[in-house]
């Protein structure tokens, strides 16, 4: 049985390294595109409360979406491939982080940002020497769930024909074979571990000064 | 040219309201209503009230951070509405009750915040910090590299006093800045405060609701009440000659002991009158009258010299005066008393 994991393994090596590497980078063109559509919404919607509303109730709902039914959506709006998978994962990134940014910035302490206008400093300034850092930590928990979150759902995307780890799945499935299932989805698993565990430590060094 | 300049400097008061109001979005009742008063160079005032009295929108309307809705405020002779925001507020230092420090900035770099934003020299600003972190109390090489959450309320609150001094502000705007502290605590940095003034001749708006500290700190003092001043004179002033009800019904809740606690040998000194010899025992003009009566009960002197700031003798405090003194302040509280 082993065996078997390890001939399949062996003999489609260069498929296996290119899947992950596929999956690697639809997880993080997702994450990064979530973050660059994500943050600004979060920063608008906290600077603007006539926007706050409408934007949160909006992703909440998109928030609600299953990732397989949004993927099969797309199929007859934006056809198959990679740049619908990616355009279907970033969409399904910008809730957690939009919501946490949101949540970021509503927990600083209101005397820190006053302060700092009163001692003349710009919005901008404030905005970029105060605010994020100390939105950062939930900033940083929203990237975390993100990137969990895309890591499963990318593994989808192969139905739509973008590759990835979920091809191994599928094939798995198709020819009932457990040992190439069991591949793909140990990889994918493996894979979850490491960014949750990587991020977190990151999340941890960034509060050092607590 | 610069002589002139400095003249002109000393002659403007720092600060001046002229028919000042805020009325806040969907309020019936104005919260600050026609205020007008100025403040000199050097000046320590307090603005004492009670909780919505309007002290700290009339406080924030100095810097801005609220609108006036009428009149004008003028900051060294210039009305504030014509100055660049920005660069008004780096010369107005602010010192909240939460404090607002930058929680992931270390103490060194909280308070070498605007300096370094008014591009001082790096050695200029390391200079400036431990000065300043010597100057309220805290040891640099301690505290220079901590960050704000590891610090005490107190420290918390010496540092924002430091942060709020880096670049020699002109004015200081304190909203109670020691609300939140423990007794003790608010009494040492009262004391170092005070010292801090006397020595940079800093101007302050000290807003508390403590009739204590205000009278304690101020110079002067203006009571506020439903968002207009009740009256704004020196502590003596307003304990003897109360403006109207609001106040005297104020301050006839301080009994005789504690109004001792809050003025000073200076307030109550006569004229010299004579010689001063070697023999004779000084006094402070700065010391309080509870301290006064102390030393005249320890040394049996007959009167003290009172001394200013460099020593010079400025007038004397005879016992018989000072008995009298307290006599006429029993009977004042009394008559007051019955007239209520
Ligand atoms: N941002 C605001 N919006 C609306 N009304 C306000 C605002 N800030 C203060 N007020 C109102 O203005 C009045 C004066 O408030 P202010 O905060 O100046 O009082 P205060 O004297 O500082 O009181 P405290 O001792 O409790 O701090 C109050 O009636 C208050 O409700
Ligand atoms: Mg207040």
């Amino acid at each position: 049985m082993r065996a078997d994991i390890a001939e399949y393994f062996l003999e489609n090596q260069d498929r296996y390294f290119e899947a992950i590497l596929t999956h690697l980078k639809i997880t993080g063109i997702a994450v990064v595109l979530g973050l660059l559509v994500g943050i600004p919404l979060a920063v608008l919607s906290v600077k603007k409360e006539k926007l706050s509303q409408p934007l949160l109730h909006t992703f909440s709902l998109l928030k609600m979406v299953p990732a397989l039914a949004a993927l099969m959506l797309a199929i007859p709006l934006i056809g198959t491939g990679l740049l619908p998978a990616v355009i279907v994962l970033t969409l399904l990134t910008v809730p957690v982080i939009l919501i946490n940014t949101c949540l970021g910035f509503q927990e600083i302490d209101s005397a820190i940002v006053e302060s700092a206008h009163a001692m003349g400093f710009g919005k901008a300034y404030v905005l970029f020497k105060i605010e994020f850092p100390l939105a950062l930590p939930l900033i940083l928990t929203g990237l975390r769930t993100a990137t969990v979150e895309v890591i499963a759902g990318a593994t989808l995307a192969a139905y739509i024909g973008s590759g990835g780890l979920g091809l191994f799945i599928m094939t798995g499935i198709g020819l009932l074979r457990w040992d190439i299932l069991l591949l793909g989805g140990g990889t994918v698993a493996a894979l979850s571990i490491i960014a949750d565990a990587a991020l977190a430590l990151v999340s941890r060094r960034a509060v050092q000064y607590r | 040219m610069t002589m002139d300049l400095n003249q002109k400097k000393n002659d403007v008061p720092v600060l001046k309201f002229q028919r000042v109001a805020k009325r806040f979005p969907n309020a019936q009742i104005n919260a600050v209503n026609d205020v007008s008063f100025s403040v000199n160079r050097g000046d320590f005032i307090t603005i004492l009230g009670r909780s919505g009295s309007g002290k700290t929108t009339l406080l924030k309307m100095v810097n801005r951070i609220h609108e006036m809705t009428a009149g004008d405020i003028f900051f060294e002779g210039e009305n504030i509405k014509n100055l660049n925001l920005q660069d008004y507020r780096r010369r107005v230092g602010y010192v909240i009750q939460q404090i607002g420090l930058f929680p992931h900035m270390t103490v060194a770099e909280n308070i070498a915040t605007v300096p370094s934003v008014l591009k001082w020299e790096k050695t200029r600003i390391d200079t400036r910090v431990d000065v300043l972190l010597t100057l309220v109390g805290l040891d640099p090489a301690e505290y220079r590299n901590r960050y704000p959450g590891k610090l005490s309320g107190g420290q918390q609150q010496r540092v924002g006093l430091a942060r709020a001094m880096a670049a020699e502000p002109d004015l200081m705007l304190m909203d109670e800045p020691f609300g939140a502290l423990d007794a003790i605590t608010r009494q040492t940095l009262q004391d170092e405060l005070v010292k801090i003034q006397q020595k940079l001749n800093t101007t302050i708006l000290f807003v508390t609701h403590d009739i204590q500290e205000a009278f304690k700190l101020g110079d002067r003092v203006i009571i506020m009440d439903e968002g207009e001043i009740q009256q704004y004179a020196t502590p003596i002033n307003i304990l003897f000659e109360p403006a109207n009800d609001f106040v005297s019904q104020l301050v006839s809740a301080e009994d005789a002991v504690q109004k001792l606690k809050v003025l000073r040998a200076g307030a109550i000194a006569s004229d010299l009158g004579f010689q001063t010899k070697s023999g004779d025992l000084r006094i402070d003009k700065d010391v309080y009258l509870d301290k006064v009566l102390a030393r005249f009960f320890e040394t049996r002197a007959e009167y003290f010299v009172v001394t200013g700031k460099d020593g010079q003798p400025i007038g004397q405090i005879s016992w018989e005066q000072f008995k009298n003194f307290a006599q006429f302040r029993k009977d004042g509280v009394d008559s007051k008393k019955e007239a209520v």
